[in-house]
């Protein structure tokens, strides 16, 4: 990786990965949801999905088209090889800037 | 609301957020929205969920606008990524295109640079559009001339009308200037004291204002201030010049910047009008009486003015001055900045440049067009035919991995534009190559760097891309339509017999033809022109220009005897004979014939005794001037056919002059000579009117005895040297001269035959490309009929014979249109030659013979393959 993910990729990424074979646009929303607390836009997180597949951190698959969808069917992501690297990465990248500063921990 | 639509999201929003969602995530993402929606349903009741609803499609609406953006340049990386790669793997059809496309954008080029700077011919005047020349009417009807005013018209309406800013004066002559050791015989402008108020010519010395008050006062040209005083600065010196009979010194109170290329009107000596017309100028006079001369006038109208409004006001005040009864003294105005472009009455001008013809500019961009659509069509072609043939298969696995017909027409047009904007590239390199050339062809000094006016380069731009476009559109629109399995299975070419591609080989084998036989005809206009019976013998005769003897000089050296004499006594030389008016610049006057009342142009001429045999002029009644007849000086003048039959009725021979029209001069008719064209072969014969020489030829006609050009023309050198010693000896030969007038003729003659022979060559290769694709669809069929037993020579049959038919077919779609433009374009010609139906069918049979030539080289190669490889290929 020599670009560190943002932090909304490395949200996304997270939500895939734990959701494992759930993961699909919904309950990626509902994940990161729970998560922060924020309400975002279910809008908001396609965009940054394509690229992070795109960028071949994610990969996906059509699933079969349910009712309750209006006949659509679910788009499952999965994270990929070289996704767990860049998240690894930006873990080490965000604990050695935090080494050191003691405050945020006690808190 | 159906039974489907219950817990289904409010319709409208949910047509919204399908508008709104980018093609790549239309198959899920509607559905993650309905999913949640149903949630928010289950928990909170049907207005809760479609407000979440709509909030949700509302608010994602930025997202998924920046990323519809964001996969549409992804698009364009992959579109262009693959239209390079399909350039790459055929270079051939993509020279052809791309080729094709430079040569028509090319003349494209050269077209819109030569309209260019015709519209922007006489532009630099500021506010061109307010000045305006005055014309006099003459005549009723079919006869009406307009001709240059009475010299005092000009001052008076400047006087008179509050419209007119300015007006000036403009008469040409010829003036010998003394400079230091040399004279110079020199063309003079003679202008008002407010000719720079009128005109906008900037001078790098002097007041615009003052320079032309003083009475002996002259502004130069840089070429003449060269001429005169080198590089020294002219202001203030003086120039000894002679003007008719009057010599005066003139002080220089001016030098003008360098007049542009494009102006109708240019000057190196401009002198008060008074100098050159004499203080006749002033007065008001019976037209066409020497006491009051003409002179071309040039006015400037006020901001605002109406020209028309202005002109019904002119016969209030200008018939108090003028001399009513032989003439109405109706005058008129015409837009100065129209002159150039030929448009309107604007007939003759005694001071500006000949115009362009307009017919010129029509041609030359109708032509590039025409190159630029059989190059557009071909390559509509080449990119359907043999190209898409293997390209059908990609196309089908695009639209089986969901690409819509949108996106390959995306494809193509951007592959289309790729050709177009590398075409004009090509273009504009061969237009650089080429201006050269064209320069010389068409008389004009175009240079690239006009490409720095952005419009220019912007409207070439956008000429490409449109045509890159358009050109990219049929075949997009066509090979993305089929189903995929069809695609695959190739039924998409075996089914379709590409009604439209022939729809297009057609059409561009007629404007071939069309071509090619309007070139024919332009060429041979040219050679007829150039080898028409003149009527009399200009092969063999030497023509002198005198113009640079002074009449003092010519009477003090006895010049015209003496040369006459010194060049008689040598055997080489047959006649010699004088002139007053050179071949092509008879003077003319206006005549009112008696009989008919009609006004007439007759031409003069003031020739001596020798005249007839130098030229080979054939007498058809009467006598010519002869030394027998002492009284022939200034009682005989000789008339051509023309004159007599206008005029002489019923027997020329004997009719006195004052019999014909009003004149004091005695002379009486003696002879009448055949026809024969003294001005060019574009005009009609005019009656014309010879009489006998006295004195100061400027022009001497010499008539070779034998073959030997060189040793003649080193004797009459000699001979003139000896005559007229420290004059410039100026010589030229009459046939070539005369045939120097269809220069022109022969430029446009050239160009059109090198434009036509790039489009057939265009046409050549479109049509080599249908071949290949033909051939192709029917490998399997030749090689089963080559089993059979067809001879090679039958397989070149069966692929040409369409292509024949073709060609054929469009000799005969062309055959109106060349008809139609050839006709208007001889029309322009008084003396023409006839639509030979030869030339029509040779026309059409040599286009025929390169698409047979063409296909027929292909199919024999084709025919001499092994049937058995035929038969493998799938």
């Amino acid at each position: 990786m020599d670009r560190i993910l943002t932090r909304a990729e490395e949200f996304l990424l997270l939500a895939v990965l734990k959701l494992g074979d759930e993961a699909y646009p919904v309950s990626i929303y509902d994940e990161i949801g729970k998560a922060t607390g924020a309400s975002w836009t279910l809008g908001a997180i396609y965009f940054p999905l394509q690229r992070l597949e795109d960028k071949g951190l994610l990969t996906s698959s059509l699933g079969d088209p349910t009712s309750e969808r209006g006949g659509k069917s679910r788009r499952y992501y999965r994270v990929t090889e070289a996704g767990r690297e860049a998240l690894a990465a930006a873990r080490r990248a965000q604990d050695s800037m935090w080494r050191g500063i003691g405050w945020a921990r006690t808190k | 609301m159906g039974p489907d639509q219950v817990g289904r999201p409010p319709r409208l929003a949910r047509r919204l957020l399908s508008r709104l969602l980018p093609h790549r995530l239309k198959p899920t993402a509607a559905g993650d929205f309905e999913e949640l929606y149903r949630r928010a349903l289950a928990k909170g009741g049907r207005a809760k969920a479609a407000a979440w609803y709509w909030r949700q499609v509302v608010k994602s609406a930025p997202a998924f606008f920046v990323a519809a953006v964001y996969w549409r340049f992804e698009m364009f990386g992959s579109y262009l990524k693959l239209a390079l790669r399909h350039m790459r793997r055929r270079p051939g059809s993509a020279a052809v295109n791309v080729g094709g496309l430079a040569v028509g954008l090319a003349g494209c080029v050269l077209a819109l640079f030569f309209v260019w700077d015709e519209l922007a011919f006489d532009r630099f005047h500021a506010g061109v559009d307010r000045i305006y020349e005055v014309k006099s009417r003459l005549g009723v009807g079919d006869d009406t001339v307009f001709l240059e005013t009475q010299g005092p018209v000009g001052p008076a309406l400047a006087a008179e009308f509050q419209e007119v800013a300015a007006a000036t004066r403009l008469a040409r002559a010829d003036v010998v200037v003394q400079a230091g050791e040399k004279v110079f015989l020199q063309d003079g402008l003679g202008a008002d004291a407010s000719f720079f108020e009128v005109f906008s010519f900037p001078l790098s010395r002097g007041d615009p204002a003052t320079a032309l008050r003083e009475p002996y006062s002259i502004v130069l040209g840089q070429r003449a201030a060269r001429l005169f005083f080198g590089t020294a600065d002219p202001l203030g010196r003086t120039v000894s010049i002679k003007i008719a009979n009057e010599t005066a010194d003139y002080r220089v109170t001016g030098l003008a910047a360098g007049i542009p290329a494009r102006s109708s009107l240019d000057f190196d000596l401009l002198l008060p009008i008074l100098r050159v017309k004499g203080p006749a100028i002033d007065q008001w006079g019976a037209v066409g009486s020497s006491e009051s001369p003409d002179a071309a006038c040039f006015i400037r109208l006020r901001d605002g003015a109406q020209a028309d409004v202005l002109a019904s006001k002119f016969p209030a005040t200008l018939d108090k001055h003028l001399a009513r009864g032989s003439y109405s003294g109706s005058h008129y105005l015409f837009p100065f900045a129209q002159y150039h472009r030929g448009a309107g009455d604007y007939s003759f001008s005694s001071v500006l440049k000949p115009r362009s013809s307009p017919l010129f500019s029509v041609l030359l961009t109708s032509l590039a067009l025409l190159v630029l659509l059989i190059a557009g069509l071909n390559f509509m072609n080449l990119s359907v035919g043999a190209a898409a043939a293997d390209r059908a298969r990609e196309i089908g696995i695009r639209k089986v991995f969901g690409a819509r017909q949108g996106d390959l027409l995306h494809q193509f047009r951007l592959e289309g534009l790729l050709t177009s904007l590398a075409g004009l590239a090509g273009g504009l390199g061969i237009a650089w190559i080429v201006l050269p050339a064209f320069n010389a062809l068409t008389g004009k000094g175009l240079r690239l760097e006009v490409l720095e006016d952005g419009r220019l380069l912007a409207a070439l731009v956008l000429l490409a891309v449109l045509l890159g476009t358009a050109a990219g559109s049929y075949p997009g629109w066509s090979l993305s339509r089929p189903r995929p399995t069809d695609l695959f299975r190739g039924a998409f070419f075996l089914g379709r017999r590409s009604g439209f591609n022939r729809a297009f080989l057609l059409f561009q084998l007629a404007i071939s033809v069309f071509l090619v036989t309007t070139t024919g005809f332009l060429f041979r206009q040219h050679r007829y022109l150039a080898r028409a019976d003149l009527g009399y013998d200009a092969g063999g005769v030497v023509t002198l220009d005198l113009r640079q003897l002074t009449p003092q000089f010519q009477g003090a050296s006895n010049f015209m005897p003496v040369l006459k004499a010194r060049l008689l006594q040598h055997p080489e030389i047959r006649s010699v004979s004088y002139a007053y008016s050179g071949m092509s610049s008879w003077s003319v006057r206006v005549f009112k014939g008696d009989a008919s009342q009609k006004l007439r142009f007759v031409r003069l001429n003031d020739v001596d005794a020798d005249y007839r045999d130098a030229l080979g002029l054939r007498l058809v009644e009467g006598r010519w001037f002869s030394p027998d007849f002492p009284s022939d000086a200034k009682e005989a003048v000789v008339v051509n056919e023309t004159f007599a039959r206008l005029f002489g009725s019923p027997q020329a021979v004997g009719k006195s002059l004052s019999e014909i029209f009003p004149t004091k001069s005695p002379a009486r008719i003696v002879g009448v000579v055949r026809d024969f064209h003294f001005s060019s072969l574009r005009r009609t014969i005019e009656p014309a009117m010879i009489g006998l020489i006295a004195e100061s030829p400027q022009w001497a006609y010499i008539r070779l005895a034998g073959n030997d050009d060189r040793s003649a023309l080193g004797i009459i050198e000699k001979e003139f040297k000896a005559a007229a010693p420290g004059h410039p000896f100026i010589w030229s030969f009459l046939d070539e001269e005369a045939a120097r007038q269809y220069e022109s003729e022969a430029r446009w003659s050239v160009m059109i035959s090198l434009v036509s022979l790039f489009a057939v060559l265009i046409a050549c290769a479109g049509v080599l490309a249908l071949a290949i694709q033909t051939s192709v669809r029917k490998t399997k069929e030749i090689g089963i009929r080559r089993v059979i037993g067809a001879s090679a020579l039958q397989v070149v049959g069966l692929l040409s014979g369409g292509f024949a038919r073709l060609a054929v077919l469009a000799g005969v779609l062309a055959w109106p249109a060349v008809y139609i433009a050839v006709r208007k374009v001889l029309a322009g010609y008084p003396y023409r030659i006839g639509l030979s139906p030869w030339m029509f069918l040779a026309g059409s049979g040599l286009v025929l013979l390169l698409v047979l030539a063409t296909v027929g080289l292909h199919a024999f190669r084709v025919a001499r393959a092994k049937p058995a490889e035929a038969l493998k290929c799938e």
